[in-house]
């Protein structure tokens, strides 16, 4: 084992300690973990936490991995990364601030109750609940995968590909299990910093690669100007990929459970307000802005990158192998922040909309033990998945967002519609998913459209078509549902 | 201005924005290199600008469109 490997090892374990020791010291309140509101979704989460939970959260390995490769190959159209976050914002400071009202004054903790709530349907709620933990999962085991990637390659196989799978896995499980949402929360703070430093230590070693930043551009306009152009139809990244992935990100990237989920733990509907707000800014240019810098101006130094996805730490490794061991920890950091959130999303989700449907005389108490015991199980699964490649998970991981952008159309129905009816509201909701399979599998994105667009769109006109011929929520409990959000000016 | 038409008015600032962010695939002059501004090409300063107006729509919208809900009670009444 060469001192390199051994610079990165001593460099993970610091990483792994740190982690443990915010989130089992700093972030551990055991207070707020002896309810199961308070396991799951804190009890008012302070806004510097939130903040980064939610930037951490929702950034995960793929902006180190997929999306530099995706800008190294497809070009400025990727620039979609930074455009459609304010679409994400604008849903969580629009949406964020009802779904916090109506989690504190009915007592909601996962998405699944809200909407079943409106539209009173267990099955409703036993629906969403399977397709959110479809999705979660195998996004999860992603993460899993990615991050182990990272150690082993970085310690140069010191680490084996499944030993670094079972290391993530214990650190990760161990402050989730004990200090569940607001452990994970604190960590999220630390790991959401490092990474973003991490973003801009790349952007200024690239850039200082290239000869600084006018020279970069000149360079790159010089050897590589077919990626400073946007593409049209004939090739991949058309404007009509870039349209329906800019809807499926910006409303997956809201309605994913585990962001959704951070619009309850606010303080107060204001704060969540005011936090979308600084958001945008935050995650256009602190964090993308490094990121769409890089995958791009890589092109100067190294034009035939054959794996662009890990572009970024070959990079690194080429030109500052000191910083590649640091890469690799941002890897770590933004893939274990969202393998965290995740767990606590899934563990709430089969404690909660699952596990109280079928017990629903389980106490308090009991669903807290059960939401502990169930953090477990699911890394365990992840883990065991994580060993596995299996067609159906990376189906899984590519419909992910598609997933979750369909809950946007029952959504509306609670707010804006309110013609929609549950059963349209359920059928529209199946109809996207399975348009959404179709669509992505088997048709091959039609046209030139993503298939979650075409999910979408079904999931429009099902619900259209059968809310015409059902009846709708009845005025009164549609009045007493949304009566917390009443304003004096409605009266 | 009441919250429906504040609403509404952020979503239709929203499809400007949109609008802008795809004014490059329409508007030849814009899928372009050159103007370049601070050593920057046409493509890469023009969407940034884009992002930017964004960000300030968005910014507006958390201070004056958007709503919140705590002045009032499970039941929409307000707090005492």
């Amino acid at each position: 084992m060469g001192a390199y490997a051994i610079a990165a090892i001593i460099a993970i374990v610091i990483y792994m300690a740190f982690s443990l020791a915010v989130g089992l010291g700093l972030g551990y309140k055991k207070e707020v973990v002896s309810t199961s509101r308070g396991y799951f979704i804190g009890t008012g989460t302070q806004n510097f936490i939130l903040f980064f939970t939610t930037v951490a959260t929702w950034f995960s390995t793929g902006l180190y991995q997929g999306v530099v490769g995706s800008l190294y190959k497809n070009g400025i159209g990727w620039i979609g990364i930074s455009t459609w976050q304010l679409l994400v914002v604008s849903c969580m400071g629009v949406f964020g601030p009802r779904f916090w009202k109506l989690s504190k004054s009915h007592n909601f903790v996962t998405p699944a109750q809200l909407v079943s709530d409106y539209y009173q349907s267990k099955g409703f709620k036993l629906i969403i609940a399977v397709g959110m933990l479809a999705f979660c999962i195998p996004s999860m085991m992603a993460q899993i995968r990615g991050v182990s990637w990272a150690i082993n390659a970085i310690t140069d196989n010191a680490i084996s590909f499944n030993m670094a799978i079972v290391i993530v896995a214990i650190i990760v499980g161990i402050y989730v299990y004990f200090g569940g949402f607001n452990s994970q929360a604190w960590v999220d703070t630390a790991q959401g910093l490092l990474f973003i430093v991490v973003l801009w230590g790349c952007l200024f070693i690239v850039a200082g690669v290239n000869g600084g930043w006018t020279e970069s551009w000149r360079r790159l306009a010089e050897s590589a100007p077919d990626v400073l152009f946007y593409k049209d139809t004939s090739q991949y990244w058309s404007w009509r990929r870039y349209i329906s992935f800019f809807f499926i990100q910006g409303l997956g990237g809201f309605f994913a459970p585990y962001v959704w989920q951070r619009t309850y733990a606010a303080k107060s509907s204001r704060d969540c307000r005011k936090l979308a707000g600084y958001m945008g800014a935050f995650f256009c240019f602190a964090v993308c802005l490094p990121v769409v810098f890089c995958g791009l101006n890589m092109h100067v130094a190294m034009p035939a990158m054959e794996n662009p996805e890990n572009g970024l730490v070959t990079f690194m490794a080429e030109y500052a192998p000191g910083w590649a061991i640091f890469v690799s920890l941002g890897i770590l950091a933004a893939g274990m922040s969202t393998i965290s959130s995740i767990l606590v999303t899934c563990s709430s989700i089969l404690a909660v909309d699952i596990g109280e449907t079928i017990r629903p005389d389980a106490g308090d108490d009991k669903v807290r033990q059960w939401g502990r015991m169930l953090v477990l199980a699911i890394l365990l699964i992840g883990v065991v998945m994580s060993f596995m490649t299996i067609q159906t998970i990376e189906i899984l991981i590519n419909l992910t967002l598609a997933g979750f952008a369909q809950m946007v159309i029952p959504v509306l129905g609670i707010f804006v519609f309110k013609r929609m009816t549950k059963a349209g509201a359920c059928a529209g909701y199946l109809a996207g998913l399975v348009v959404s399979a179709l669509g992505t599998i088997t048709w091959n994105n039609p046209l030139g459209f993503m298939g979650g667009a075409w999910g979408f769109l079904a999931n429009i006109v099902i619900c259209i078509a059968v809310s015409a011929v059902t009846k709708p929520v009845s005025e009164e409990h549609r009045a007493a549902f949304l009566a917390p959000l009443k304003t004096p000016d409605q009266d | 201005m009441d919250v429906k038409k504040k609403q509404t008015l952020y979503w239709i600032l929203f499809a400007f924005y949109l609008l802008l962010v795809f004014s490059p695939f329409i508007i030849p002059g814009l899928n372009a290199i050159n103007p370049i501004i601070l050593g920057t090409p046409l493509t890469m300063w023009y969407i940034h600008v884009v992002i930017l107006v964004g960000c300030i729509l968005v910014f507006f919208g958390s201070k004056s469109l958007w709503q919140s809900f705590d002045d009032t009670d499970e039941n929409g009444e307000v707090k005492k």
